[in-house]
Formats: C-alpha cells, sequence, structure tokens
C-alpha cells in the first residue's frame, strides 16, 4: 500500500454529471497539480484539514470554547489558527450547524465499496456506476485499483477521472485492468504555461494521453477545462485542437468555468490567486465551441 | 397591541356588537326582502325559523344573545338558555374582528382559533350569513379567466417508443402517438379551451328537485304520519331527480349528458355539508381562490327555499341531534386534530362499470324486480324496489337525452354534425339500459352512469377506475370490424378523440367547496381517479392499446380531473411502459402517478381480499387502492393528524394551540426520565385521539342509514344485490374506512430530536426544549440549528431514524385494526395528505424536529426537505417501509427539473431509474412534480401566464395559480432535483 493513507473527501451520490447514468462519486484527497483555479481545493492536498463554512455559521462561539488549543479565537466565526489546529475535531462536534468539518476520511478499500453498493440498483437502472475523482485517484494507485477491482467483481461499471499526470507503467499494471472508461483531463498545451499554471509541466500527461489514444487500451474522453484567460485562450484552444486532431482524438468534452469553488477555497483558508466570480458568457462558450468544429462535443452546453 | 388599540377593543366592542344585533332587528323589521331569510318555505306555506343564538368571548366577560322568531330578530345582553348555536370568541378584539371581517377572514380566525362555534353548525351557517348580509354591499364581478396555455419546458419532442409493440398491446405500432398533438383534435382543443376560460356556476338544480320531492312527500314521514323507509325514500327522491332534470347535450360533444345545468357546475349536495356556504353566498364570486359564479334567483332559492330544509336534516346535525353533540364531534369541529369526510361525502369508491357496459342498468332493475318480487323481508324489498327505481330514473334520464339529441339532429343544418346527432340518439336509446357494443356506445354508457352516480353522491373522491381495462374489448371489437388499415387507422383516431371527450366531459362539474375548503384541500377538484396498467385478475398483462391511448389523452389535454394513477407490476409490465409513463409525467408536469402494483396487491392480501380482487384494484380518489366495483371501503373517511397527539405528549395533554385539555393526562416534560417513556405518552395522546376520531366516523356512518342511504351507488357494488343491503348497511362485499395519516415525518423527526438532544445526549433539557417550542425558537438560535443539523432525519437514510418510522407505523396499523368498524371490515392506514399537511401545519406551534410554527407539514409520506444528503437516500428509506401496514397508501413526492440543455431522452432515462429502482425496491406509489422552483416563482408573479401549469399535491393534482399562498410556498420549498446529466 501507499506510504501515506488516501483519505476520501467526499462520496457523492446521485451525481448526474460525472459520466453516464446516476453516478456515485469518489472525491480522493491530494494532486500532483495545483491548477490555480481548481474546482475541488478541498482536494488538492493530500491530509485531513479542517473547512469553515461562514455561511452556516450562527455564531454561538462553541468552538472556541471547546478547543483546547486555543486556535479559535473567542466568538468563532471562523476565526481559525491553522498553525495551532491539532485537526482533533472538538470544535466540528460541538459546531450545531456543521459550519464546522473535517474534510477527509479513510475507508478500508472493502468498507469504500460496500458503501458505494448502496446505490447499485440506480446504477444498473440508469446505465451509472461509480466514478474515482479527486484531486488525483491515481496518487494513490494500489489503493484505487483495489476499489476499481472490488466494484467491477459486483458488477459496477467503473470511471476514473484524471489529471493525466501518472506513471503508466504503474496504472497500466495495477489500475487499468479494472476500470471501464477514463476521462483525462487537456488543459494546456504549452509546456510552460501549463507548469506556470499547475505546477507541473505537461510532458507526462501528453505522452499518457498519446498512449490512450494509440492503445485502445480503454474507452477515454478528453475533457478541457474552460478557465477564462488561462485555458480559455484562443491560442491554447487551438493548439490543444491542433494537437488533438493530429492524434486521431475527435470527440472531447469542454468544461465551461464554474465560480463556486472562490467560497470553497476560503473555507479551508485559502487566499487564491485566480479569482474571476462569474460564469462564462453566452458569446465566451461559443468563442470556445468554434474553435473545436468538427469535434464531436459530449454533452453541448 | 398598542395600549390604545386594546382600550378601543375593551370599550367598542360592545357598542358594536350592540349595534349590529340591533341593526339586523331593524332590517329584520323594515325590509320585507330581508324578512323572507328568517322562514323555512316548508311545503306550500312559509313557516318561522326559529333559534336562539348566544355571542360571548371566551372568558365570559362579553355576553350578549339574539332571538330569531316569527320574523324578528331581537337581542339583549347576556347568555340566553337552551342555545341553539353559540359564538365563542376568544377575546374582545377577536369578536370586534369577527364583525368587520369578510368571510375568508373568519375562517383565517377559526383556523387560528381565536373564533369556535358550540352547537348547531348549519345555525352557526345561517346567522354568519345573516351578518353578512347586513354589512355586504353588491361585489362586482372579476374578469373572466384567461385561456392561455402555459407549456413545460419539455413540451417539445415526443419520440416513439420502442417498434416492437409492447406489453399487450394489440393494433398500435406507436403507442406514444408521436405524430398527434392537441392541434390534429380542433375538437378537443375547443373544448380545452372552453375548460380554462368558463368559470363555475353553483347548480341548484340537484338540491331544488330533491328538496321540492322531498316537502311533497315527507322526508322523515309521509304526509299522512307514516315513517319513510330511508333507502326507498331516497330512491323516489333520486328518480324524480333523474326523470326531471334537463337532459343536455353539449354543443359539438361526442358524448351526451351532463353532471349540472350549467356548463360548468358546482353540484350542491345540502343534505351533507352543503349548508356551510351559506354565509359566502354574496361573496363566493368575488373569493380570492377559486370563485364561484351564484345567480340571484339560485342565491334566493337556497337561501329561502332549500337550506332551511337541510338545516337541521342534514348529517351533521342528525347526527348531533342523536348522539347529543358528544366529545367526538365537537373536536371535530376544532379542525386542529382530524378531519372527517362523511359528513361531507358516501364516495371514495368504485363502481362496478363492466355490469353496466356488459348488461346494464335495464337487467339491473329487471333482476332488481324479481328479487323484489320474491323477498323474504320488507327491509329486502324496499331495497330491491329503491334499486329498481334509481336504475328506471337512469333510464329515463338517458331516454330524455336520446329525444334531445333527435331534436337536435332535426335543427342540426351541419350534415356531419347531423350524424352525430342521430348517432348520439340510437346511443342513449340504447344504453346504459342495454349492453354496449361499441366503444362509442360504452364511452357514453359509462358518462351517463357516472352523471348518475354525482346526482346520488357527492362528487368528491367517487372515482372511475380501470378505464383501460373495461373499455380494451369494445376498441378491439370495433378495430376487428375494420375492413382495411385506413379504417383502423381512422378507428385509433377516433378513440383518441372520444376518450378525449370523456376526459373533458369530467370537468364539467367541480365540488362545492367553502372558503375554509380552499384553505383545507387547495385548489383539488373532484378528484375522479381513473386508473391504468398493472395486471388482470389472473396476472396476466394489462397494458394494452386503450392503456397508451389514455396516456396520449392525459399528454395532450394536461387536465388535473381525472385524476391518472398508472399501475406498474415490475414483474410483469415492460420497462418501456414504464418510460411513456414518465414521459408522460414529464409532459403534463405532474400526472400520472405511479404505483408499484406488486406492493399494492400484496397490502391488499394483507387486508383479506382474495388475489384476483386485489389485482383488480383502482386509486380512489387520491391513491387509495379499492377493489373495483366490490368494495365500499371509503378510502377517505377522515384525515388525522399526527402532530396534535405530539403536542398534547408534550403538554400532559393539553393543545396548546386550542387551550385546552383535550387528551389524558399522560404527565409533564420534567417526568420524563427515558425516551420510551416519553414516547409511550405520545402513544397514548395518539390511542386517545384516533378513538375519537373513529367515534366519531361510525356516527356519521350510522347517521348516513337514515339519512342518505345510496341505493343507486349499492346496484353498482357487488355484494348488495345478493345481500339485499345497501352499502350503508354493509352490503358491499368488501368493507373497510381509510385513513390519512398526516406529518409522519415531522414527529419521526421530533422523535428523534427528544431523543438524541434530551436523552442520549443530554444537550438540553426537556423543560427548556419546551420553552425553546413555545418561543418558536427565538432565543434558541444555537439549539434550532443543532435540531436542523445534528439530529438525523427520516429520509436520510440513518438506521435509526427508519426505525422509529417502521415502529411507528407498525403501532398505528395495530391500533386502527382494532377498532370495531360499524359496517364490518378494517380501518386501513395511509399516509397521504391532499393539502391538509399545510391545514393541520398552520395549526400547530413549533416542533422539536425544528420546524416553525404555522408551517407546513411534509407532505404524504415525503421526506422534510432538509433531511440531508440526496434524493436517492429519501427513495431508499420509502421504499424501505413495509407496504403490508399502510394499506391504505402513500403519497411520496419527489420534485425533478429537467435541464433545457438536455435533452428529453437523457431526462427521461433518469426520471425512469429513479421510478424503476423505487418500485422494485418495494415502493408503493410515488409522484414527480416535473417544474423548477423558477418556474413556480415566476407563476405565482404572472399567475394569468399559467393559467393550466399543473401541480401534484399529495395524491391529487391542482392548478397551480388557484393554490392558497401557504401550499404555493410549500411547493416551493419542496427538495428540487436536478435531471441534468
Amino acid at each position: 500500500m501507499e506510504k501515506r493513507r488516501p483519505l476520501v473527501a467526499e462520496i457523492k451520490r446521485n451525481s448526474l454529471d460525472d459520466g453516464p447514468g446516476i453516478r456515485s462519486v469518489v472525491f480522493f484527497k491530494g494532486c500532483p497539480l495545483c491548477c490555480v483555479w481548481c474546482h475541488n481545493p478541498e482536494c488538492t492536498r493530500a491530509g485531513d484539514e479542517l473547512m469553515f463554512r461562514a455561511g452556516q455559521c450562527v455564531g454561538c462561539g462553541a468552538c472556541a470554547e471547546v478547543c483546547k488549543e486555543d486556535a479559535i479565537a473567542a466568538g468563532g466565526r471562523g476565526a481559525i489558527d491553522r498553525e495551532l489546529c491539532t485537526l482533533c475535531g472538538d470544535c466540528t462536534d460541538e459546531c450545531p450547524s456543521d459550519a464546522l468539518s473535517i474534510v477527509g476520511s479513510y475507508y478500508e478499500p472493502e468498507d469504500l465499496v460496500e458503501t458505494l453498493l448502496l446505490d447499485k440498483p440506480f446504477y444498473d437502472n440508469s446505465g451509472g456506476g461509480v466514478t474515482l475523482s479527486g484531486g488525483e485517484p491515481t496518487m494513490a494507485m494500489n489503493y484505487t485499483a483495489a476499489v476499481a477491482k472490488g466494484l467491477r467483481e459486483r458488477g459496477v461499471h467503473v470511471l476514473v477521472e484524471t489529471c493525466g499526470d501518472f506513471s503508466w507503467k504503474r496504472f497500466a499494471d495495477t489500475l487499468l485492468p479494472h476500470v471501464d472508461l477514463v476521462y483525462v483531463d487537456m488543459k494546456i498545451e504549452s509546456a510552460e504555461l501549463h507548469e506556470k499554471f499547475t505546477g507541473r509541466p505537461n510532458d507526462r500527461i501528453k505522452a499518457n494521453l498519446e498512449r490512450l489514444a494509440s492503445s485502445a487500451a480503454v474507452e477515454f474522453l478528453v475533457r478541457v477545462p474552460l478557465v477564462p484567460e488561462v485555458t480559455a485562450t484562443h491560442a491554447n484552444l487551438r493548439s490543444i485542437a491542433a494537437w488533438l486532431r493530429e492524434r486521431g482524438v475527435d470527440r472531447i468534452a469542454l468544461l465551461p468555468y464554474n465560480p463556486l469553488w472562490c467560497a470553497k477555497a476560503q473555507s479551508l483558508g485559502d487566499s487564491p490567486a485566480y479569482d474571476r466570480s462569474t460564469f462564462m458568457s453566452r458569446e465566451e462558450c461559443d468563442a470556445a465551441k468554434k474553435i473545436f468544429e468538427g469535434f464531436r462535443l459530449e454533452r453541448d452546453f | 397591541m398598542t395600549a390604545r388599540s386594546q382600550v378601543l377593543s375593551e370599550t367598542l366592542t360592545p357598542v358594536l356588537m350592540d349595534a349590529v344585533l340591533k341593526g339586523l332587528g331593524a332590517r329584520a323589521a323594515l325590509d320585507r326582502k330581508f324578512r323572507a331569510n328568517l322562514y323555512h318555505d316548508v311545503g306550500s306555506g312559509s313557516e318561522p325559523w326559529n333559534a336562539k343564538v348566544v355571542f360571548r368571548t371566551r372568558d365570559g366577560s362579553l355576553q350578549r344573545h339574539m332571538v330569531v322568531a316569527k320574523g324578528r330578530i331581537r337581542s339583549g345582553r347576556g347568555a340566553i338558555a337552551g342555545a341553539d348555536a353559540t359564538f365563542v370568541l376568544r377575546d374582545r378584539a377577536a369578536l370586534k374582528k369577527m364583525l368587520v371581517a369578510k368571510p375568508a377572514e373568519s375562517m383565517e380566525m377559526l383556523l387560528r382559533n381565536e373564533l369556535s362555534f358550540e352547537g348547531n353548525m348549519s345555525v352557526v351557517a345561517r346567522v354568519s350569513y345573516l351578518l353578512e348580509r347586513l354589512t355586504a354591499k353588491k361585489q362586482p364581478d372579476q374578469n373572466p379567466r384567461h385561456d392561455f396555455l402555459y407549456k413545460s419546458s419539455l413540451a417539445a419532442p415526443v419520440r416513439a417508443l420502442a417498434s416492437r409493440k409492447s406489453d399487450a398491446v394489440e393494433y398500435l405500432d406507436d403507442p406514444s402517438f408521436s405524430e398527434w398533438t392537441i392541434e390534429d383534435f380542433p375538437r378537443l382543443r375547443g373544448f380545452l379551451a372552453d375548460a380554462f376560460s368558463t368559470r363555475p356556476r353553483i347548480s341548484t338544480e340537484r338540491p331544488r328537485l330533491l328538496t321540492e320531492h322531498f316537502k311533497r312527500h315527507g322526508f322523515e314521514k309521509t304526509r299522512d304520519g307514516k315513517d319513510r323507509d330511508p333507502v326507498l325514500r331516497q330512491a323516489q327522491a333520486y328518480k324524480y331527480l333523474m326523470e326531471n332534470r334537463q337532459p343536455r347535450i353539449r354543443k359539438g360533444d361526442l358524448i351526451a349528458g351532463t353532471t349540472t345545468d350549467k356548463e360548468i357546475g358546482v353540484v350542491v349536495y345540502p343534505d351533507l355539508g352543503g349548508v356551510l356556504i351559506w354565509p359566502e353566498l354574496y361573496t363566493m364570486h368575488v373569493r380570492d381562490l377559486n370563485p364561484y359564479i351564484i345567480d340571484e334567483q339560485d342565491r334566493r332559492l337556497l337561501t329561502e327555499d332549500i337550506f332551511p330544509y337541510w338545516q337541521a336534516r342534514n348529517l351533521r346535525e342528525v347526527a348531533r341531534t342523536n348522539a347529543g353533540n358528544p366529545e367526538c364531534l365537537k373536536l371535530d369541529e376544532r379542525f386542529v386534530l382530524y378531519f372527517q369526510w362523511k359528513a361531507h361525502s358516501l364516495s371514495h369508491t368504485i363502481p362496478d362499470f363492466p355490469s353496466v357496459l356488459g348488461k346494464g342498468l335495464g337487467a339491473i332493475a329487471a333482476q332488481a324486480g324479481a328479487a323484489e318480487a320474491s323477498a323474504d323481508d320488507e327491509g329486502k324489498r324496499n331495497f330491491f324496489c329503491a334499486v329498481r327505481l334509481c336504475c328506471e330514473g337512469v333510464i329515463a334520464y338517458a331516454t330524455h337525452l336520446s329525444e334531445e339529441a333527435a331534436r337536435l339532429a332535426a335543427a342540426e343544418t351541419d350534415p356531419a354534425r347531423k350524424a352525430e346527432l342521430e348517432n348520439l340518439a340510437r346511443i342513449c336509446a340504447k344504453v346504459p339500459a342495454g349492453p354496449a357494443e361499441t366503444l362509442e356506445e360504452a364511452a357514453n354508457s359509462m358518462w351517463i352512469t357516472w352523471v348518475a352516480c354525482h346526482m346520488e353522491n357527492t362528487n368528491a373522491g367517487l372515482s372511475i377506475g380501470r378505464v383501460d381495462k373495461w373499455l380494451q374489448p369494445y376498441f378491439l371489437a370495433d378495430m376487428r370490424r375494420c375492413a382495411d388499415d385506413e379504417a383502423r387507422r381512422a378507428t385509433i383516431r377516433r378513440a383518441v378523440e372520444l376518450i378525449g371527450c370523456f376526459f373533458l366531459r369530467c370537468t364539467d362539474h367541480l365540488p362545492m367547496v367553502a372558503d375554509l375548503g380552499n384553505k383545507l384541500f387547495g385548489g383539488s377538484s373532484s378528484d375522479q381517479a381513473i386508473t391504468i396498467g398493472g395486471v388482470l385478475e389472473d396476472g396476466s398483462n394489462n397494458v394494452t392499446d386503450m392503456t397508451y391511448i389514455i396516456l396520449k389523452v392525459a399528454e395532450m389535454l394536461r387536465l388535473r380531473d381525472p385524476n391518472l394513477n398508472a399501475r406498474w407490476h415490475p414483474d410483469v409490465n415492460s420497462v418501456e411502459y414504464l418510460r411513456r409513463l414518465c414521459e408522460v409525467n414529464a409532459l403534463t408536469g405532474s400526472t400520472p402517478s405511479l404505483h408499484n402494483d406488486k406492493a399494492v396487491i400484496a397490502a391488499m392480501q394483507g387486508q383479506g381480499f382474495a388475489i384476483e380482487h386485489a389485482r383488480d384494484w383502482s386509486a380512489t380518489g387520491c391513491v387509495e387502492p379499492t377493489s373495483s366495483g366490490r368494495h365500499f371501503g371509503h378510502t377517505n373517511s377522515m384525515m388525522l393528524s399526527m402532530v396534535a397527539p405530539l403536542e398534547m405528549a408534550l403538554h400532559d395533554g393539553y393543545h396548546p394551540l386550542c387551550r385546552e385539555q383535550i387528551g389524558p393526562h399522560t404527565g409533564t416534560v420534567a417526568g420524563f426520565d427515558t425516551f420510551d417513556g416519553f414516547y409511550r405518552a405520545y402513544l397514548e395522546q395518539f390511542r386517545y385521539v384516533a378513538q375519537r376520531s373513529i367515534e366519531c366516523n361510525n356516527l356519521f356512518g350510522e347517521t348516513h342509514r337514515f339519512v342518505r342511504p345510496t341505493p343507486f351507488l349499492s346496484s353498482l357494488l357487488d355484494g348488495c344485490m345478493s345481500s339485499g343491503r345497501d352499502v350503508v348497511f354493509g352490503g358491499a362485499r368488501y368493507n373497510s374506512s381509510g385513513i390519512a395519516l398526516i406529518g409522519l415525518a415531522d414527529v419521526v423527526d421530533s422523535l428523534m430530536a427528544i431523543k438524541h438532544l434530551v436523552f442520549d445526549e443530554k444537550r438540553v433539557d426537556f423543560a427548556t426544549l419546551l420553552d425553546a417550542l413555545e418561543k418558536n425558537f427565538e432565543g434558541y438560535e444555537t439549539l434550532h440549528a443543532r435540531m436542523l443539523n445534528k439530529v438525523p432525519r427520516f429520509g436520510s437514510g440513518n438506521a435509526e431514524a427508519q426505525r422509529i418510522a417502521q415502529r411507528l407505523i407498525d403501532w398505528i396499523y395495530d391500533l386502527y385494526q382494532g377498532f370495531p368498524h360499524y359496517r364490518g371490515g378494517h380501518y386501513t392506514t395511509g399516509y397521504w395528505s391532499m393539502s391538509n399537511h399545510v391545514a393541520f401545519g398552520t395549526l400547530s406551534g413549533a416542533l422539536p424536529s425544528g420546524r416553525r410554527k404555522y408551517k407546513p407539514f411534509t407532505p404524504g409520506i415525503t421526506p422534510e426537505p432538509g433531511a440531508k444528503d440526496t434524493l436517492l437516500q429519501n427513495i431508499q428509506s420509502v421504499a424501505g417501509l413495509d407496504p403490508l401496514k399502510m394499506p391504505n397508501n402513500i403519497a411520496f413526492n419527489v420534485k425533478v427539473v429537467p435541464d433545457p440543455h438536455d435533452s428529453p431522452e437523457q431526462a427521461l432515462d433518469v426520471m425512469t431509474a429513479y421510478a424503476r429502482t423505487y418500485l422494485e425496491s418495494g415502493g408503493m406509489q410515488m409522484q414527480f412534480n416535473v417544474v423548477s422552483t423558477e418556474t413556480l416563482r415566476d407563476a405565482i408573479e404572472h399567475p394569468e401566464a399559467y393559467r393550466n401549469l399543473m401541480v401534484r399535491i399529495s395524491g391529487y393534482n391542482a392548478y397551480f395559480v388557484e393554490l392558497n399562498r401557504e401550499l404555493q410556498q410549500e411547493l416551493i420549498e419542496r427538495n428540487e432535483h436536478a435531471l441534468k446529466h
């Protein structure tokens, strides 16, 4: 098993957005990238962390009273000193409104499988299944593979959503045999810009995409997140389109920017550098779509 | 209230009260027309109305009386002995308010317990009417309704189903008829526009003819002083009504006969609850919700002639007199604990249409005639005679329709219509007297019989049954007579049009709803349930051509009534059929509702129905199963608040809103050491309320035997003809009464909160919790947040909440099964609420679940919207409950919203998957509302653009714009589940 125990940030049931049919999505914690626009900031770090949702706080101050480390200033309301916090969980137990919670739970692989099987009749009747997402589900490749294997043995369709930044050999040896469908991101074509906005170069991602495209090992879908001024630039999208065409990829999904993550980032005490707070306009979306003319677009928007 | 206005109330109220009473006296003395209100028109002459009425505040500090005698009104201070009715006001301010309030506002006062009544409710209604007349001005009429048809976001594409023929379909190649829309049926399009632009009018035809008959021949006794046999009496009056009512054929219709003499008529049943509309006769045409027009001559007829006759003879007052105004009746009139339907209707059953179609009423009359001749006792002889008279009356009405059709045909210049009318003349001469042979004859036979049913019994929940099963043989016969494909196509098209006409005929009447009813049953129509699909008596597939024809009609017309209910048997009916049901539901917004045939049949078998009779069930009124044509199950005999006993258990039997000790002393909260101790107190309070409600139901049921035997309906329920007994005497083959229990999730969530916070975690002591409820959580924000967030709820998948729910359901089932039933048979329990979850909610304080004061309860068996997590847990929790313990069925609401970006295919896939999984997991019933919160909000702002926006409440459909605001809000606050992909 992996050095660090892989944690689950959330299991989202009844998801209709992450693959075919009705699905449960497992969001793992930890990701090799740190994209400036990351939609799931609670999944970036591998360890557990304290989350404070200001909108739910009733201001009772119970958290400050119960904290043994004095990590929460009197009156509460999210004034948390994360240096002092030991993640003991006393404040989350005491919080009456669930404004405070600890993100990150560990499941034994078989327990996770059992939990996910609760909704099997819905998967079966809708052509759905389980989506392993994150964060990055390939960070804990052995663990993810054990879960995927357990699910497949029980007849559940398994989809992996990945950033593509993984060791192909480990992936092919452990996880791939237990996966029905892979969603892989192509964010930025330029290696330099990729590193600037995600913290990592993209050579391994491109190599993995080429292997997926050429191997027919598994069904896959390339997804392009549209982040205004970062990925959704004319130059980047044109480069991605050209790069994909050369490799015979003609089916993609475009994911329009969703600003709702900003509040989540704040609730973890982060102050993100990228801060667009509005949805994309019709025109912005259409401009992006136009660049991908000739591609089959999964789910129009 | 400010100090100044309090002083004004104190001093001015007595002055105002005296002035009003003096005013009444003066008006009676000076105004001849007004004086006419103080007489009964009995037989040939007028008799004075005598009554003593008291008005008093609850503390007795202000008391006045009025005496009506010999056409005069006098009044005075203090109470008076032997009052017929007493108006009890909470305080002087409430009395002042009542004197200046509109009828709708005094209803509000009643529901807020500022006002209550003692004694004869009809006298109360009549006095309220007089007070209203004294102060009311003539109200101008409102604008007519708009004919603007809202279309759902999913209105456009209808796809062909799988090309193969599904289920037991014989002829249809495309069971969803994807090429047809309403525009292809101009006749239906026209009727539909009329249905939405015609304003309902009060029809006095029925009560006028019946009252006329009884005045001439006597009610209790004949003119020469002999006791009248109630069964025979009802039949004689009924025959007179049927022979003398207008035979009307709507212009252009393929089906003859109308429920009333108006285009859309409101039927009055003064022998039941009709008298309660009295105070509103001059305001009902301008009331906010569901205004009815009434003509001046009808007002006068009701006030001076009809209502006075029934004032002491209606069911409620006869029951009161016979039983000495018992406690159970007084509790009914507080509205807080339970609502008894028997005082308003004998309905909620399914007549035996197959007998009418197969052999005809003539054969039933002949059978009754033979049995009458050979009957061995007078009771049976009278009963059979009564059946014969009723059938003869209906046949006479059909004959008059035939004559009317012939008359119209003779005058008709358009040859096509002339041919239709000549055909109708032929059909009405043939059916329902004789057997039907074609679909057109069968549809007319059913409709005329249906009109006849409503001339006898209240148009509230009386239901039509398995129309697909019963009409399919006639459709097949028509198809077999076709020579070629073209003829077959025309026959199928004609079948759609004919069923469309039948559906639209069903919209020609509305129930008489007092403004109080708009509160209690907002937007409800007659709830004429039609049931399709499922299995036949032998277990084989009943999804046929006719099933799909009915679905097409429902899809095109999008009517709230008939209330379409679809049975789906997971082992027998196809998934394609389920998908088509979901599609029609998505296109119409809220119909049909879906039932798990397997679970309902098992539940009915648990009640002693033979398997073939259990399989022959139809939904009744809202969702309740009745074995078609052989079962008098009065499935909505009463609706009971599960929350009221909870509030009583929290207060040692005292009801906080009623401000009265109602239940037994079960201890104050300080005395409960364990959760189980409190739980037992709740059960004891529940048992007390249930017992009173059963007493009340039995009292009304027994009173029916004198006031309201129902021989025509009896002729259409198997068992009565062999036993020679009317249904009110238990003549039907199967007997039961159904209960709707309201507020399950609120009670379970409250019990969970008490268990967790008071006993398990000891977060709060019980007395403090009670104080938080008393203050509606003000100053207790932290505790309130904890209730809402930290206590697992029913519907969240939490095992403990699920256990408490099942334990309660089991206990309630056993309790009711143990009650004696006046007709034999059982009391069956179910969990659906019409709109009473809102009404009972307005009568309840804050709850430990975190629900605030006066807010609606959750509808039916639906989990509270705040039960966390997703629809899947809701589905699994509800499906996990034992259907055998809920034999009167449930209503589970799910609001889904298709994303306009998605293809209807994808949205339908998801909807079908939800429904299929729920039903396969054992869930009994589910109903989708396919509408967005945004649309509902817009409809509140712009009601004129959403005239036909249909929503499902809890078991029945309603037009959203006709609902009261609380109910609209409840629908908006329901969880919304996106159907995006």
